[in-house]
């Protein structure tokens, strides 16, 4: 435990915890924008300066750990800075909101009544198209917090995106501005869940016009390999139909990082392939659509029918890892209860 | 990490590793390809498929010859230690070097590094079990972890990273023909009673068959009859032609799924239109024996069910006396009920997030480490199993002269009846390829992106050649996802003698230049 | 084709990533301008990510073209002298100051220096200076040591005894941020051996060019001065940083350091030159360091300190060329000796580059609080023009007044001008030079200098640019208090000296000319 004084009041943080940690559990907010949980502290963007005493200038609270006795303050000048800083980034915030992501800096900037007074001439970046289908990225919405690229290299460690240049030309680019599809990028949208204004975002299918806010979230398991990521499907009320995914940095097991397939390949769930009625095989020898009734006879008689003619040993069920432990519970049940057999297994009991 | 190719199989995962080793620790990765890891490794011990045993029995051997094992824990914790000192001290790392092609001093530095840090972990997947010796291997393994009393504590242990989201579940729900939910023995009196009596009916003591037992009864006539749910063994198995020859045979078969597939389209009698992930709720659970909840999204599409409606419907019309169980909380509470292990789980507990089992009452808080604070057996020792190399069922030849392994990509899954629906996910990966070293692919007079045929014994398949230096020269490698090529025409389908689990790892082919 | 010609040299070099910009700068004169394919080969040669050297090769101004491209300095000195006109040759490349002031307006092609934009040779224009000798170049080491030199490296005194000679000589770091020398060797001797020594070699501050003279006229007594630096403070390692602009001094120090290595005077300790590629801001401590370790050479954020956390995160002591360079006479003479050179409670004398409208621009050992009229006349020969406006100590200094020509160059006297000494570069500009041209020409520097992180110096540095470009045409973007209030965001919340620096012209110039800032007054506040 360390002691330290917070705007005036006895505080404590833990063992090397960061000042905005810290300062969070105390109950005072201070606004960050380059900073992110899942990386190291960075301290660019300058929005979470607070006073430290002794210290010559104010310290950015998302790179500084408390230190015993520390006296800080959060309310004093450099809530100034706040608008200010806010104000520069407004000046080369040309698009604030591309593709339906919630965008923090507008919101920071609603909040302490900032506005640019002007455009910098040369704020106008170049336009970024990808062929790939699944992730969009608008340059003019980029703020240059570099939690996309730095999520690339912490996290992921792979070749995505890359700060280029610097000065006013810097940018962030998918490496070398290749397609994302032509560099090592895995398509798992990492970087558009840790953009703070929605920069980089998702290629909806359907759905692009709707703001996440008004997306309804059903949080639930993913249904692809068994490290069981925690995930909320967003889900168009209008529609019914999932139009993205998301996490939360708090979910249990994979700490709101998806891979490909959970983020965005969730669209066979609304594909047109789909079965929708039961097929029952006819005299002609093809699939038929038929009522739920007469295919549940079906199958009953013929099973039934092979009882009779072979015993019920004769009678295999396949389980499947796709489907929930109560699916799999009542399908042994059905096996062993329902038929009489032990002859239940799935190819992926390995 | 041994046999796991982490950064495609388990993504997510993986960036634990990654953060790991980013934090300083030690990655060894012991695989026949140059996978993404290997990037991140301090060694990669690039052995030859179906040498595991060889190359764990070496390691044992440094391990003992230098005196580097926990004794404390043999002596505590463990039983029939001696049995494999007798085995591994025939495997020397000089030896396991000529038949697993890995430096005989590297296996040496990865034994000491491994037995010398306390918190060293292994971490396996396919790589390890889909062989004919896979239980040789994780009983291989398993003596490797004992030997050096790496387990029940953090960032130890013996982990297998389950390959599909429920496969734990699966099992822990008795889909199986020798158990009962919670792994209680079907053979078992007291345990058929106790189910009996909940069930109200009777718990056949007959022995069931298992999955390669079944496929192989279609062919001698034991198996008349197939349920399958969300299952397409007419891609997923070794040997196809065989089994869809097999499932030719069958008088009746019922195929419950999201949509058409290889086998139902041809042999199914009746078609039952089931739900995905989003469409239901219950449970899965994970990898590291976390119950997670699944939640309803979005309605079923036309007149598509929820899966537990259809059996238990199945049930009503096969005669069976059920409940009613309005939903799937109702199962989990019979579920539960019976299974000691997960009695203390309700779906309550498991609202803000997912808990480990073993978890027996409602004070457990679940169990992050299974083997603590002893090796969960009855007698809480830890066996070892001496384990002789059996040298994989299939060897290459003149006629057939290159090793094909398989396995999955990063942007399928399975059979990708779910991932080949995704437009964004075809710009990546969609026609079938396999991978070739630079070697192999001149001799072929191959250029990289060419079509190429792939010939075993079983069947061919023609697929692009995607030249690098993943494979080593001798070794072709290929994805099953692809229902125009599928790389189960070419495995054979002798398994694990004791489990079935079949040899997708090793097969022999030759690769043909097709004519352009 | 260049991924082929890679190819053979690929194999020699090296794979630790500290010598990425190394190896880059090999590649782009032994094959090409650094390509996607050349950095992508690279990149996997040296098991990187292609992002990293990716983001590398594009922080540099240099990397990317070729080594024979035409470079003209449009610095403020150079731009006053007309350089823009050299734009117009076809395919020059706008660079900022070229470190060649006293021969404005310069380009350079390649290696060679092109004064006037013409192929003519090199002058050098220096004084006699008692602690640092310029008057006379060193030909060899023999030369060198006929003069004295290695005298001090040959009898060491104890760290110890050095440090206390450092404090009483009352040295402070030459360049421009002025912190004490014996403070910083003392506290560097606090932390564990082994620790590693970097000299500061990236003179790019516009209108310096006082390094280079050390090191072209006496490259033997910069690595004297880093030689009793290694030994004293147990730096078995040394790195000499140097822009990639000064190809003269590279040849003298590398063949000087071949000298010494011949003569065993390095036996033990491994001192090598990075050589850098186009990036004031890799002149920033902490940013050098990053540039070193194969990053784009983005400053760190402080605290530790290098001292502490440096290189590799070992301890490391950062000097600049010339404060190293005096160390041998200090030591030789004594740190009082070496004080009393100095004027006005000064101590010490220190180069001083003097460029612009003066008749013999070059770089003078003078005392320090000498005044400007004394360098102008006394050294420089006098002013050529009506003096308009002068910069005493790079463009992050205060811009001072013709009314400020008698007071002494001091910390303390300069203070009243909103101004400082810097790194001593004295620019003169002309009555014809206006100060909003230099004020924004000025920020124009620092905008596109600026590493990026930070808010506050990527866009603050732009937004004055174009507040000044608009005053020029008698236009404002922004009120007075609103200009107010960025400029203290700047000074207090940009991570390193460039963002926190670059407000101070800007005051001064507001304090000093109010009427060229009216029309900020004549803006609604938004």
């Amino acid at each position: 435990m360390v002691e330290f004084t917070l705007d005036g009041r006895p505080a404590t943080a833990s063992e090397g915890e960061l000042l905005v940690h810290a300062a969070a559990r105390q109950g005072v907010f201070i606004p960050t924008l380059c900073h992110d949980d899942k990386l190291e502290p960075y301290g660019g963007c300058r929005m979470c300066v607070v006073d430290v005493e002794g210290a010559p200038r104010p310290m950015p609270a998302c790179a500084t750990r408390v230190a015993p006795g520390m006296v800080v303050s959060t309310n004093g000048s450099t809530t100034d800075f706040r608008r200010t800083l806010t104000e520069m980034l407004l000046t080369e915030h040309l698009d604030p909101n591309p593709g339906g992501r919630p965008n923090e800096l507008t919101d920071l900037a609603q909040e302490l009544g900032a506005e640019a007074p002007f455009i910098l001439p040369d704020a106008k970046r170049e336009p970024y198209e990808d062929r790939n289908k699944l992730m969009g990225y608008e340059p003019d919405s980029c703020i240059l917090c570099n939690r996309c690229v730095r999520y690339t290299q912490e996290v992921m460690q792979c070749s995505a995106l890359s700060l280029e240049g610097r000065g006013g030309e810097a940018r962030i680019v998918p490496t070398w501005g290749k397609s994302w599809l032509d560099t090592e990028c895995e398509l798992c949208g990492g970087c558009l869940s840790v953009c703070p204004t929605g920069a980089l975002h998702e290629k909806f299918l359907t759905g692009a016009d709707v703001e996440e806010s008004a997306l309804t979230k059903v949080k639930t398991t993913c249904t692809f390999c068994g490290v069981g990521c925690q995930l909320d499907l967003n889900v168009d009320p209008a529609t019914d139909r999932i139009v993205k995914v998301t996490s939360e940095p708090h979910y249990v097991s994979n700490e709101g990082n998806l891979c490909v397939k959970g983020r965005f390949s969730f669209n066979f769930v609304h594909h047109p392939d789909r079965l929708t009625e039961p097929l029952v095989r006819g005299e002609d020898g093809e699939l038929h659509p038929a009522t739920w009734e007469q295919a549940l006879q079906v199958a009953a008689d013929g099973i039934k029918g092979v009882i009779a003619r072979h015993g019920t040993q004769a009678v295999g069920f396949l389980a499947s890892a796709r489907l929930t432990n109560e699916e799999n519970y009542l399908i042994q049940k059905l096996a062993r209860n329902g038929v009489g057999t032990n002859s239940v297994h799935s190819c992926e009991a390995t | 990490m041994i046999g796991s190719n982490t950064t495609e199989a388990h993504p997510v995962l993986a960036l634990r590793i990654k953060k790991a080793v980013r934090n300083g620790a030690t990655l060894v990765v012991a695989d026949p390809r140059k996978i993404w890891l290997t990037k991140l490794a301090k060694r990669h011990l690039q052995l030859r498929p179906g040498t595991d045993v060889w190359l764990l029995n070496a390691m044992m051997h440094t391990i003992l010859t230098e005196g580097l094992q926990d004794e404390d824990f043999i002596r505590d914790h463990t039983e029939d230690f001696d049995a494999v000192r007798e085995v591994v001290m025939r495997y020397t790392p000089e030896e396991a070097e000529k038949v697993t092609g890995v430096p005989a001093e590297a296996i040496r530095a990865t034994a000491r590094e491994y037995a010398s840090e306390r918190h060293a972990g292994i971490f396996y997947t396919l790589g390890i079990t889909e062989h004919a010796c896979g239980v040789d291997n994780i009983w291989s393994l398993a003596n490797l972890v004992l030997m050096t009393g790496h387990l029940g504590y953090e960032s130890t242990g013996l982990n297998a990273l389950r390959g599909q989201n429920n496969v734990q579940g699966l099992n822990d729900s008795g889909a199986n023909p020798t158990y009962l939910p919670g792994y209680q023995s079907v053979d078992d009196p007291e345990i058929r009673a106790k189910f009996a009596s909940v069930w109200g009916g009777e718990v056949p003591a007959t022995p069931g068959y298992r999955l390669d037992q079944m496929i192989s009864g279609l062919h001698d006539g034991r198996i008349k009859a197939l349920y399958l749910i969300g299952e397409n063994p007419a891609q997923t198995e070794p040997n196809v032609h065989h089994v869809e020859e097999g499932l030719g045979n069958l008088e009746f078969l019922i195929s419950q799924d999201l949509f058409l597939n290889e086998t139902s389209r041809d042999h199914a009698n009746v078609v039952f239109p089931a739900s995905s992930f989003a469409e239901k709720d219950g449970t899965f659970t994970n990898t590291e024996r976390r119950v997670n909840l699944v939640r309803t999204a979005v309605p079923p599409p036309g007149n598509a069910r929820v899966d537990r409606e259809i059996v238990i419907a199945m049930a009503k019309a096969l005669g069976a006396d059920w409940p009613e169980y309005p939903d799937a909380e109702s199962v989990w509470n019979e579920l539960a009920g019976l299974a000691p292990n997960w009695a203390g789980i309700t779906y309550a507990r498991l609202e803000q997030e997912g808990i480990q089992w073993p978890c027996v009452d409602s004070d457990d808080p679940g169990t992050p480490f299974l083997h603590a604070p002893r090796p969960a057996r009855p007698n809480g020792r830890g066996k070892f199993f001496p384990v002789e190399w059996q040298p994989p069922i299939e060897q290459p030849d003149s006629e057939y002269p290159l090793v094909l392994s398989t396995g999955r990509t990063l942007y399928h899954y399975n059979s990708a009846t779910m991932t080949m629906r995704e437009a964004g996910i075809l710009d990546k990966q969609e026609d079938p390829f396999f991978e070739i070293s630079p070697e192999d692919a001149s001799n072929l007079g191959l250029a990289d992106g060419d079509w190429a045929r792939l010939v075993s014994r079983r069947g061919e398949l023609e697929a692009r050649a995607q030249i690098g230096d993943r494979v080593y020269p001798g070794l072709v490698w290929m994805a099953l996802h692809f229902a125009q090529a599928r790389v189960n025409w070419l495995t054979h389908d002798v398994g694990d003698p004791l489990i079935g689990t079949p040899e997708y790892k090793v097969s022999a082919v030759r690769v043909e230049r097709v004519p352009a | 084709m260049d991924v082929l010609a890679l190819t053979p040299l690929l194999a020699e070099l090296p794979t630790e990533r500290t010598h990425l910009l190394d190896n880059l700068g090999r590649i782009r004169r032994e094959v090409g301008p650094i390509t996607p394919e050349l950095s992508d080969a690279l990149a996997n040669h040296m098991n990187l990510r292609l992002g990293d050297v990716h983001e590398v090769v594009s922080f540099y101004s240099f990397l990317q073209v070729p080594v024979t491209t035409y470079r003209v300095c449009t610095g403020p000195i150079c731009d006053c002298a007309g350089s823009r006109k050299l734009l117009e040759q076809d395919g020059a490349m706008e660079v900022p100051c070229l470190g060649h002031c006293d021969l404005a307006p310069v380009a350079t092609r390649g290696d060679t220096i092109l004064p006037g934009g013409e192929d003519r040779p090199v002058t050098y224009a220096t004084s006699v200076g008692p602690a640092l000798g310029l008057e006379q170049a060193d030909e060899s080491l023999t030369d060198y040591e006929r003069r004295g030199g290695l005298a001090v490296l040959r009898a060491l005194p104890t760290a110890q005894r050095i440090v206390e000679e450092l404090k009483a000589a009352g040295l402070a770091g030459y360049g421009g941020a002025g912190f004490p020398t014996g403070l910083k060797w003392e506290s560097l001797l606090r932390e564990p051996a082994p620790r590693v020594l970097v000299v500061n070699a990236d003179e790019g501050e516009p209108g310096t060019i006082k390094d280079r003279y050390v090191m072209e006229l006496r490259p033997h007594l910069l690595l004297e001065g880093t030689l009793i630096a290694m030994r004293a403070l147990d730096c078995p390692e040394g790195y000499i940083y140097l822009r990639e602009e000064y190809a003269t001094a590279r040849a003298r120090l590398l063949a000087a350091i071949e000298e010494l290595r011949a003569a065993g005077l390095l036996d033990g300790l491994t001192l090598d030159l990075v050589v850098g590629a186009g990036a004031y801001i890799a002149g920033e401590e902490t940013g050098m360091l990053e540039s070193m370790e194969g990053r784009r050479a983005m400053p760190r954020l402080k605290p530790p300190f290098p001292t502490q956390f440096g290189h590799l995160g070992r301890p490391t002591l950062i000097n600049n060329v010339e404060t190293l360079a005096h160390i041998p006479a200090i030591l030789q003479n004594g740190g009082a000796w070496w004080a009393a050179l100095g004027r006005d409670g000064s101590s010490g004398t220190r180069l001083w580059s003097i460029s612009g409208a003066v008749a013999r621009p070059g770089c003078y050992e003078a005392p320090n609080g000498i005044t400007l009229r004394e360098l102008i006349d006394d050294h420089a020969g006098g002013a050529t023009e009506e003096i308009g406006a002068i910069v005493p100590g790079g463009a992050a200094s205060g811009i001072l007044p013709p009314d400020a020509l008698d007071v002494p160059l001091t910390r303390d006297a300069l203070r009243e001008y909103g101004s400082g000494v810097g790194s001593a570069a004295v620019q003169v500009f002309p009555r014809s030079y206006p100060v909003l041209r230099l004020l924004s020409e000025t920020m124009r520097f620092f905008a596109e200098e600026s590493c990026q992180k930070c808010t506050p110096c990527r866009i603050g540095n732009r937004a004055l640019h174009h507040l000044f470009e608009q005053l020029e045409h008698g236009e404002a973007v922004m009120p007075r208090w609103q200009v107010d209030e960025w400029l203290l965001a700047m000074e207090k919340t940009s991570i390193c000296g460039l963002g926190q620096a670059s407000p101070i012209p800007v005051r001064n110039a507001m304090r000093i000319w109010p009427e060229l800032f009216a029309p900020l007054d004549g803006v609604v506040s938004t």
